[in-house]
Order: structure tokens, then C-alpha cells, then sequence
């Protein structure tokens, strides 16, 4: 599924939040977007939100109210804080409940629960465990499964790592790679972590004062110190450690990974 | 320096779930505590007990008095009390009045209220946000604001949970500053719970825990030395102590390093 996005802007209040943005997604990849306005980004990319001006285009088609439950099941969105996105006691009644809510049809509806439990990590014994009782770590794997159950081609998450500790963290960017490599999911994650942007993206959309000043390769933006000074963007660690190499006249090269710097340093030295 | 905080013993559970056994601990006045550990450690049940929003059966000294759950009128007005979920419970509908509810409780008149609303948001240097709706804020303005609540009525002892993540990293750099400066000129004592370590540069104490337990306290510095103990207690390291750590394993260097200039010049001389 291709998501364009055409001269798009919101404004609320009379005032400009979003102008002038286009940008079409890059299939099966994970995008990173960054800066201000970002969660309302994610939602007009959701078809959430209606821009008050532009368009966006789903495979080349413009949305109708015809089409838009149709594409909505294609794109999950998972909310930055669980606590806005679960609304049901148990597992199982809050998967029920998406699915009529999204009249999915599908015979097995038992199956697919099970399934995407089992793409996140979890087991059967999950879907009766009621939410309240669930680690944050354990819920943000829940919110991945709920938006896994229609089968969606576009997996959008909202800063996703905020509520996580390291432990946690690891095991949702293990999940996010897996997506991307694995399922062919298109994923866009929003953060301000410029670390964890750097590591696990492919493509980076930089946001400020309402336009789109960066989308382009992570690798590239973020290696780049003018760009990154231009919209007052910490340079990532990894990046700074090896211009700072570069300045003493030591070739090391950028990583994208500590253990490959640290490889890398170890022949320098 | 004399003690402020003073557990012996503390024993607490939920339901039947043991959260604490035998945990004792002193947290001296006018210091800057953190307190680190992952998702469900016992964090925020702990800064709950000290200050007072669960019983601690006269475990708990404040300033040479126990700290009674059924008398928490008792030490209101000792501990300014900034939590997470404090976010999503705001009691009025704009800024201004946020501020002005809790100090019209305290039966000051207009003019001192006015004043003393006007000098924390000065504080902050934010007095555009005073009058702006609640709806309308970001997450970070929403954080600061609960933050700007605990300090209003002056307290002894300020205590924050989680409250620096989600920020943008200027709120954040900005409220680390504030803190810092209200802990040295105004002998404020700050005790802060976080999962992240790279939040906890500017403390002077931090106590480790996992599951319940203080696994490791001291000064800050030479606890983010022990990375095992760290990161068996699910914490990551900030980028240079991870940096440092691992080029002392292939035996590059010999101590950590928190400066990136400071490690590459001595790497390359």
C-alpha cells in the first residue's frame, strides 16, 4: 500500500500546525519521524485526522467515505500512552471488540488472535489475562498485537519506547526489525530519542515550525552536522564520536552500531 | 549533613504480592536523590509510602516524625508531589486557574496568589502558558505544569516520578536546571525516580532497585561505574559510560569516561 501525501496542512484555531507537507512512503521500511507536531502527522497519515487542506492518496486514490473503513484496516495505530487505547477488561475482549468494531470477517477469529499474539512474543495464555494486570512492557506488545489482528499492511507507532525500560526496549526493537524484515509491514515510528532514530530507521521525516525540512535516508540526514545544526537537532552520539576521531586526523568510519565502533577503534588504537 | 528521610525495615504488599521486605533507607536533606530501576521495581509504591498516599505502618520518619497514612494532612505541605498519571488529571480547564486552585486552598489573598503564580511560571520562563487552555498543551508543558504544582507552595522535599520522560529534550534540559538550581540556592531536596540513567547525570545520590530491593546506592558517578549490576537490574547505560565500559574490556582504557573529547584525546594523543 503506497500512502502519498499532497500538499497537506492543518490548522487549528486559525493557527498553521502543519503547511505544505508531501511525501510519499517508502514501502516496507521503517521511516522515523522527529520534531514538533509529529503525533499529528501520524494521525492525518492514519486517515485519523482530515487535513483542512491537500490530500492524501492511498495507492493513487484519493480516501471517499466509501473507501476509508477499507484502507483504515490496512494502517494500525498504536497510541503513545496504552492507557488511551485499551478500553476493554481482558485481552480477548478488547481484540473482540476491535474486530466488530472494524467489521472484520473472518472465520477464524480465534486463530488470528492467537497468531498475532504469537508475532509479538506471547502465548495463548495472554487472552485472558486481564490488561490491568500487564507489565508496560507486556501492554505495548498487547497495543502491537491488537493492530496485527486486521492483518495491516502499515504499522504506525507513536513514540513507542517512551513508557519502556531497557529490557523492554530491546525486545520491541527486536519486534519492530522482525515486521519489517519478516512480515513486509511498512513502519513508521515517531520519537525524539535521534539515538534510537539513528539505529533502527531507514528513512528519516524532520518536522519544525510545521514544515517538512528533512526526508531522506536516515543515514544521511543524520550524519550530516550542517543539516542537524540548521534545525537545532543533537547530533547521535555514534556520529559525534567519530567526527570528533575525524577532527584529531583518525579514519574511522560511521556506525551505525557500538560494537562496530568499537571494532573499528580497536584497529585505530 | 542530617538525614531526612529515614525507612527502617519497610515491609508492603499488595494484595498478596510482596513488594518490599526488610528495605531501609536514608535520604540526607538538601540532596539530590535519584532513584533508578525498570518497570515494576518498586519505584513509584516506594516514593507513595514516603510520601505518605500508602501506609507504611511507622516505618517512615520525615523530619523526626512518622509519616501517617491516615494523617497525610500532616505532611502536605513538607513534600511537593509531581507523579506521571498527574498528566491526565488536572482538576480545571486552563492554565492559570491549575496554578491558582491549590493556592487559594492555602487562604492566601489575590495579590500574593497572583504573584506567586507569576513568579513559577517566571521560573520556568514560560508566562505564555499561563493562559492557555489544559486541552492545549504538549505532553512536556502538561509534565512542567505538574512539576510548576509541586513547587508551589514551597515544599521541603520535592519528589518526582518518571516525570522527564516523554519531554522534548529542551523542557527537559530546562527542568534539570531549574532543579539544580533550586536544590543549591534554596536547599530544596529533590528525590527523582526514573528508568533512565542518562537523566540522572546531575544528581548527587542514587539508589539502585530491582524487584524491590536496593541492589546498589551511592554517588552517582561511581554507580554508573557498575554496568553489570546496572544492567542486571534492567538499566541501560548512557552512551559514553557503555562506550568507556566495552573499550575497557578490549583493555583500550582504563576508566570511564563522561566527556567524549576527554576519551577521544586520550585515545589519540
Amino acid at each position: 500500500m503506497e500512502i502519498e501525501l499532497k500538499n497537506v496542512g492543518y490548522k487549528y484555531k486559525n493557527k498553521k500546525i502543519l503547511e505544505k507537507i508531501n511525501l510519499t512512503l517508502e514501502k516496507e521500511k521503517i521511516t522515523g519521524i522527529t520534531g514538533n507536531a509529529k503525533t499529528l502527522l501520524l494521525e492525518i497519515i492514519d486517515c485519523l485526522k482530515k487535513p483542512t487542506i491537500g490530500e492524501i492518496l492511498i495507492d493513487k486514490k484519493s480516501i471517499s467515505k466509501e473507501n476509508i473503513q477499507e484502507i483504515r484496516k490496512k494502517i494500525a495505530f498504536i497510541k503513545q500512552l496504552s492507557t488511551d487505547q485499551f478500553f476493554n477488561d481482558t485481552i480477548k475482549e478488547e481484540m473482540l471488540f476491535i474486530t466488530n468494531y472494524i467489521n472484520y470477517t473472518s472465520k477464524n477469529i480465534d486463530k488470528k488472535m492467537y497468531e498475532s499474539l504469537k508475532i509479538v512474543g506471547l502465548n495463548d495464555s495472554y487472552l485472558d489475562k486481564k490488561i490491568s494486570h500487564l507489565s508496560s512492557g507486556e501492554k505495548k506488545l498487547v497495543q502491537i498485537a491488537i493492530g496485527l489482528i486486521s492483518n495491516p499492511k502499515v504499522i504506525i507507532l507513536d513514540e513507542p519506547f517512551e513508557e519502556l525500560d531497557y529490557d523492554n526496549k530491546k525486545i520491541v526493537i527486536k519486534l519492530i526489525k522482525q515486521l519489517k524484515h519478516k512480515y513486509k509491514k511498512t513502519i513508521i515510528i515517531s520519537s525524539n530519542d535521534i539515538n534510537l532514530l539513528y539505529e533502527l530507521t531507514d528513512n528519516i521525516i524532520i518536522l519544525k515550525n510545521g514544515r517538512l525540512k528533512v526526508y531522506m535516508e536516515t543515514a544521511k540526514a543524520l550524519q550530516d552536522v550542517e543539516i542537524l545544526e540548521k534545525l537545532n537537532i543533537e547530533i547521535p552520539d555514534l556520529v559525534n564520536f567519530t567526527l570528533k576521531a575525524r577532527l584529531k586526523k583518525i579514519r574511522l568510519l560511521h556506525h551505525r552500531d557500538i560494537l562496530d565502533l568499537i571494532k573499528d577503534i580497536y584497529k585505530h588504537v | 549533613m542530617k538525614e531526612i528521610i529515614k525507612i527502617d525495615k519497610l515491609n508492603f504488599s499488595y494484595n498478596k504480592t510482596k513488594i518490599f521486605k526488610d528495605l531501609s533507607l536514608k535520604i540526607e536533606e538538601a540532596s539530590f536523590t535519584a532513584i533508578v530501576g525498570s518497570n515494576a521495581s518498586g519505584k513509584t509504591t516506594l516514593l507513595k509510602i514516603i510520601t505518605g498516599l500508602l501506609p507504611s505502618n511507622n516505618k517512615v520518619i520525615v523530619e523526626y516524625a512518622y509519616v501517617n497514612h491516615k494523617k497525610i494532612y500532616q505532611t502536605t505541605k513538607t513534600f511537593g508531589i509531581c507523579f506521571d498519571s498527574m498528566i491526565d488529571n488536572f482538576l480545571t480547564t486552563d492554565v492559570y486557574s491549575e496554578l491558582t486552585f491549590p493556592l487559594e486552598n492555602l487562604n492566601l489573598n489575590e495579590e500574593q496568589i497572583e504573584k506567586r503564580v507569576l513568579e513559577i511560571a517566571r521560573l520556568f520562563k514560560n508566562t505564555k502558558m499561563l493562559d492557555k487552555k489544559i486541552n492545549d498543551l504538549t505532553i512536556s508543558e502538561k509534565k512542567e505544569l505538574v512539576i510548576m504544582l509541586g513547587l508551589l507552595h514551597n515544599p521541603k522535599i520535592l519528589v518526582l516520578d518518571n516525570m522527564l520522560s516523554m519531554m522534548t529534550l529542551k523542557s527537559k534540559k530546562k527542568v534539570i536546571e531549574i532543579l539544580r538550581k533550586l536544590n543549591k540556592d534554596q536547599k530544596l531536596t529533590i528525590i527523582m525516580a526514573t528508568t533512565n540513567l542518562s537523566d540522572i547525570k546531575d544528581s548527587d545520590y542514587t539508589i539502585v532497585l530491582n524487584k524491590g530491593k536496593i541492589v546498589m546506592e551511592g554517588k552517582t558517578l561511581s554507580v554508573l561505574n557498575e554496568d553489570e549490576i546496572l544492567n542486571k537490574a534492567g538499566l541501560e547505560l548512557p552512551f559514553m559510560e557503555n562506550l568507556s565500559k566495552k573499550l575497557q574490556f578490549y583493555e583500550v582504557t582504563d576508566k570511564i569516561y563522561q566527556n567524549m573529547e576527554d576519551l577521544v584525546s586520550e585515545l589519540w594523543k
